[in-house]
């Protein structure tokens, strides 16, 4: 049967219905649990064995060496969130907080260390 | 009538990607249509040759934001084919999981897309919010809504704990109940039926010819389905059905695409209820080869293809991409050939191009020489408008 | 039929026109042919077999030659058929007047691989800006990018 206004019906439950979006930033949606957002990075679990450089595919994490130490940076402005440096590391030194709001005035801040 | 040319480009009426169509029109009916691409070639091809299969596992998730998990599970299948690994049950019933998910998610999407290309916005905004309901699913599951970042090289990353598995069941049953409603809408709601039914039709002869793929190609009852035909993952134990239409045009089209989806969540429900136990992946060895495999996948726009030739190194030696709507340009070049200005945009929505074309329309009338850019929303607005003032059907 | 029938039924019927047919898995199945006999492979898998269907045409650069894989998808079998062309002359016939689906992925083929494809309709650049003029065919080994000759040394495999 061909006719016009068979949304309608649904139209109309909506209206005693809360909106489906929410007022970001005033409200935030809540993300789940496994949800890969910025790296936290813990040195004191650190050997400085590369793994994690070895295997990011967009060379957000680099080996750098300070206070003659070998330990990875990550620049959170290259980073994809694959979580593959959180597998590929053998000391559990890398962790995917849930953190998502990333966005800084200073390029700087979002590199973790 | 004078033939007047317009390019149409690059930028896009249905998506926000770049393609250029040059159309030759004779007042309102286009006589020619040719096809320029590749204003976002990035060369991937190219730089998977310089990155460890590992790598290679993100790099190709990044060909296509919407169908992104299919090409992971394509070069994943070509590099396990290559080593000879058999990912474990479990593994691939949840990377079919994903497949599945990802299917529905983009066509529920494309019923929005082309709800608003014809003017039906209302489709458009509760479409989208239906959608809202696998991208959770997605989310929770795999950490993520776009590139999951789920599937690796011997299996899928993550578990699926119980209380996930409840929330799909939970999350199917809402939207099959849901999809038999679009079902009704698109049968049976007017502005549908008027803007789509004997528009943009593709014979049977002329997809096969010009090698049409995914649902242009059983929209033109054409019953080719990867799934069924070459069956990958866990497709070969999934009782489903291939969907074709005999209607030949974009209406068939979209009747496919929501008769698959409910197809689709069909195959969810019944993976979750008979889930395999045992391990998710088998470790994998970081060189491969040498040796050359081919993989294809039906991806929610048709079959995509991947051809690794590794050579025992651990990073490929040249690695092929085909992804779906390459394969469908050559058609819809063809089917623009008698088409309206207006239907233009349905015409190119219809195949659900993922990397596209047109958002500015130069319409240059060469007797009277005047010349005119039109944004995308203006073709937009003329063709609603075009309709709403004659009813030609 | 299974595979290894089909692999049998096609060394009869293609004879001397290929040079092996061989299966390293089910429903994968390759000929090795040459390139004066690459139409006529076609054609037979058209007449005989019903192909229809051209899925795509892999290129590689084998240093001294090129090679092209033609991706043809019967029913339920992917076949490819592997034709090998010295690089001082990469010519190749078209197969569009057979599989019009192909026209698309010969011009990739030329454009990228440089290969010659030899009474192709329309052989504008597709995928490479009008303006690429001669600097090279992206995919063979030994290219390198005209606008950045020495890509940045950087760790972690981003090149
Ligand atoms: S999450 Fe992925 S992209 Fe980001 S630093 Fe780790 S490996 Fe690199
Ligand atoms: S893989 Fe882990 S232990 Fe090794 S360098 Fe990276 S963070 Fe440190």
């Amino acid at each position: 049967m061909k006719t016009t206004g068979v949304m309608i019906p649904t139209l109309l439950g909506r209206i005693s219905k809360k909106p489906v979006t929410v007022l970001y930033p005033f409200e935030k949606l809540e993300v789940p649990p496994g949800f890969r957002g910025k790296i936290k990075f813990h040195l004191d679990k650190c050997i400085g064995c590369g793994m994690c450089a070895k295997d990011c595919v967009s060379a957000a994490c680099i080996m750098i060496e300070k206070d003659d130490k070998k330990r990875p940076i990550f620049d959170m402005d290259k980073c994809t969130f694959c979580g593959q440096c959180e597998e590929s590391c053998p000391k559990d030194a890398i962790e995917m907080t849930e953190e998502y709001e990333l966005a800084h005035l200073n390029r700087g801040e979002v590199i973790v260390e | 009538m004078a033939e007047v040319r317009i390019p149409i480009g690059p930028q896009h009426p249905a998506l926000k990607e770049p393609e250029r169509f040059m159309i030759t029109v004779e007042g309102e009916t286009v006589v020619d249509a040719d096809i320029k691409i590749g204003h976002i070639h990035r060369g991937i091809e190219k730089l998977a040759e310089t990155k460890t299969y590992v790598q290679n596992q993100y790099l190709t998730e990044r060909i296509c934001g919407i169908c992104s998990f299919t090409h992971t599970t394509n070069f994943c299948q070509v590099t396990e084919y290559v080593l000879g690994t058999d990912p474990p049950p479990r593994g691939l019933y949840l990377r079919t999981l994903v497949n599945e998910l990802e299917r529905i998610h983009s066509h529920l999407l494309w019923l929005g897309v082309a709800g608003h290309e014809m003017g039906f916005d209302t489709l458009f905004m509760y479409s989208w919010d239906d959608r809202e309901i696998v991208q959770d699913i997605l989310e929770h599951l795999t950490g993520n809504r776009v590139n999951y970042a789920y599937n690796c090289v011997g299996g899928v990353r993550r578990d699926i704990t119980d209380a996930q598995k409840q929330m799909i069941i939970r999350g199917m049953d809402a939207l099959l109940e849901r999809m038999d409603y679009y079902v009704k809408v698109a049968l049976n709601e007017k502005t549908i039926l008027k803007r789509t039914q004997g528009v943009g039709i593709l014979t049977t002869e002329d997809a096969k010819r010009l090698c049409a793929v995914g649902p242009r190609l059983r929209a033109s009852n054409v019953k080719v389905d990867v799934r069924k035909d070459d069956p990958y993952a866990a497709y070969g134990e999934l009782p489903f059905e291939v969907i074709t239409s005999d209607t030949l045009d974009v209406h068939a089209q979209v009747v496919v695409r929501a008769l698959e989806t409910v197809e689709s969540i069909k195959m969810c429900k019944y993976m979750m209820q008979n889930l395999p136990a045992g391990e998710i992946r088998v470790k994998v060895p970081k060189k491969v080869g040498p040796g050359e495999a081919t993989s294809h996948t039906e991806a929610p726009r048709g079959e995509d293809i991947h051809h690794l030739r590794a050579n025992g190194t651990d990073k490929p030696e040249r690695l092929k991409v085909r992804a779906p709507t390459l394969a469908n340009i050559l058609n819809v070049q063809h089917t623009l050939k008698g088409a309206n200005i207006a239907d233009i945009p349905l015409v190119v929505a219809g195949i659900d191009p993922c990397m596209g074309c047109m958002d500015r329309v130069l319409i240059i009338d060469k007797d009277r020489e005047t010349s005119k850019v039109w944004e995308k929303e203006e073709l937009r607005k003329y063709s609603i408008e075009w309709y709403e003032g004659e009813p030609h059907r | 039929m299974t595979t290894q029938e089909m692999v049998q039924k096609l060394t009869g019927s293609l004879g001397a026109m290929v040079d092996s047919v061989e299966s390293p898995k089910e429903r994968r199945v390759y000929i090795n042919t040459k390139r004066e006999n690459l139409l006529g492979v076609v054609k037979h898998l058209k007449e005989q077999y019903g192909a229809y269907h051209i899925s795509t045409i892999t290129s590689f650069d084998n240093g001294d030659e090129l090679e092209l894989l033609y991706h043809v998808f019967i029913d339920t079998t992917f076949m490819s058929i592997r034709v090998k062309l010295p690089k001082s002359d990469p010519t190749v016939n078209t197969i569009t007047p057979i599989l019009p689906g192909a026209v698309l992925y010969e011009r990739e083929i030329s454009e990228l691989m440089g290969v010659k494809v030899k009474g192709h309709p329309d052989m504008r650049l597709l995928l490479l800006p009008e303006n690429w003029g001669n600097k090279g065919f992206p995919l063979r080994k030994d290219w390198v990018d005209p606008r950045r000759p020495e890509p940045p040394a950087t760790e972690g495999g981003d090149a």
